[in-house]
């Protein structure tokens, strides 16, 4: 108990209550005074541990406020947007509601009713892919390269390497700071990823594709209205993940719990 | 550092990128001390742009109380917290004696010596006992106390 007391003393955290005694016992109390010395000069050397960053990666920082599409607008403007928008809607439905005719003329629906369009083939039953296969041919346009078989198989060196790259080049552009992101999402995923090693760097170099937006940051338990939004959120950044990187939903719902951090609790 | 400077300079970095900058520059490199001594240098690396985007974009949520640095600190520790490094053997100055420390004991040791956290705000902030906070950060000066002797010699 004195140890703690002494800590809470060396560092200026006691209050006058509890000053008092401590001081009126520390001249009998040698542990004391040997820790509140000790605990002063940890703090005094705790500069020389200080760390800066290189200048590669400070910029690197700095510069994510330009590369992130730039800074938020004004509140005013924010709600002066939204207001046009819904006001704009409300005017297009009124007018879509008022050029709608009261009734058909015969001849027109007598046209109409002759005219057959083309039958669509039907789905086969059990082809549960099918949505799939329609999303993967849209992304397939944006990406010049197919997605590896998923999911990724943690137990196989070359199928993280694989993922790896995959991230690599198409969230990191295959630039060279690419492959932190592609370390992190592949340490998300497997524990052994880090052991995995580095892929070769891509040869395609781009921009990249912009990774999901994590939800708002939350720290301890929240309003449940607030965890509601975190909780909706969370889901749309992982079924992003899971469209576009080859991994399971579980290693979807994984990576993006460990990015963007788990559901916070409700609040009571 | 108690400054209502620096709660301007959170609450306005998602408008202004100076503010932004200003921010980075002031706190970068406690923030990157903490992440190179819990995670490593070359997850440190990779975190510290994705500490402060990630600060970016929770700025919003932040309550203004004279000190932005518990909240920083708290966000990359959120962040950092899958990359902790276990505890190495066999230290042989200050700096890897740090890294010889269990990362629980790491963590309280780096918020309150490089973060400047006071005991009671890092016991909010990690959601535990005053207690535990307290018996940690002893534990941490107690495995330090030698090779500390030894750098004072």
């Amino acid at each position: 108990m004195h140890r703690d007391n002494a800590l809470l003393y060396a560092s200026g955290e006691t209050n006058a209550e509890e000053t008092a005694p401590f001081e009126s016992h520390l001249p009998d109390c040698p542990d004391c005074l040997k820790r509140i010395s000790l605990t002063r000069a940890v703090s005094r050397s705790a500069k020389i541990v200080l760390e800066t960053p290189s200048k590669e990666v400070f910029a690197h920082a700095v510069q994510l406020d330009g590369g992130l599409g730039g800074t938020v607008l004004p509140k005013w403007f924010r709600l002066l947007l939204t207001a046009a928008a819904i006001s704009t809607a409300f005017w297009w439905v009124q007018k879509v509601q008022n050029q709608k005719p009261d009734s058909e003329p015969a001849a027109a629906v007598q046209e109409r009713n002759n005219l057959s369009m083309p039958k669509k083939p039907a789905r086969k039953v059990g082809d549960s892919n099918l949505g799939r296969r329609r999303r993967s041919s849209s992304n397939s346009l944006k990406s010049m390269k197919s997605m590896p078989e998923r999911p990724v198989d943690c137990s196989d060196r070359s199928s993280i390497l694989t993922f790896k790259r995959y991230a690599w080049s198409e969230f990191g552009g295959g630039q060279p700071h690419g492959i932190y992101t592609a370390d992190r999402w592949a340490s998300c995923i497997c524990r052994n990823a880090t052991a995995a090693g580095r892929p070769k760097p891509p040869s395609r170099k781009s921009n990249g594709r912009s990774a999901p937006a994590c939800p708002p940051f939350m720290v301890g338990p929240v309003a449940q209205e607030q965890r509601d939004i975190f909780a909706a959120s969370f889901l749309k950044a992982a079924k992003s993940f899971h469209r576009d990187l080859p991994i399971s939903r579980e290693q979807a719902a994984k990576l993006t719990s460990c990015l963007c951090g788990a559901i916070p609790k409700v609040e009571r | 550092m108690e400054d209502p400077k620096f709660d301007h300079l959170l609450i306005g970095c998602r408008r202004s990128t100076a503010a932004f900058q200003e921010l980075i520059s002031e706190y970068a490199d406690p923030i990157y001390t903490f992440l190179v001594h819990m995670t490593g240098r070359e997850n440190a690396d990779g975190l510290f742009p994705e500490v402060w985007l990630r600060i970016h974009d929770s700025a919003g949520l932040y309550k203004p109380e004279g000190n932005p640095k518990a909240f920083l600190f708290t966000i990359a520790h959120q962040t950092a917290q899958g990359y902790y490094t276990p505890a190495k053997s066999s230290p042989t100055d200050l700096k890897t004696a740090i890294a010889c420390l269990p990362p629980d004991l790491r963590l309280i040791f780096l918020l309150r010596q490089v973060g400047q956290l006071p005991y009671k705000k890092i016991a909010v902030r990690l959601e535990m006992p005053l207690e535990i906070v307290l018996k940690r950060m002893n534990a941490a000066i107690d495995a330090l106390a030698e090779p500390l002797e030894k750098h004072c010699a």
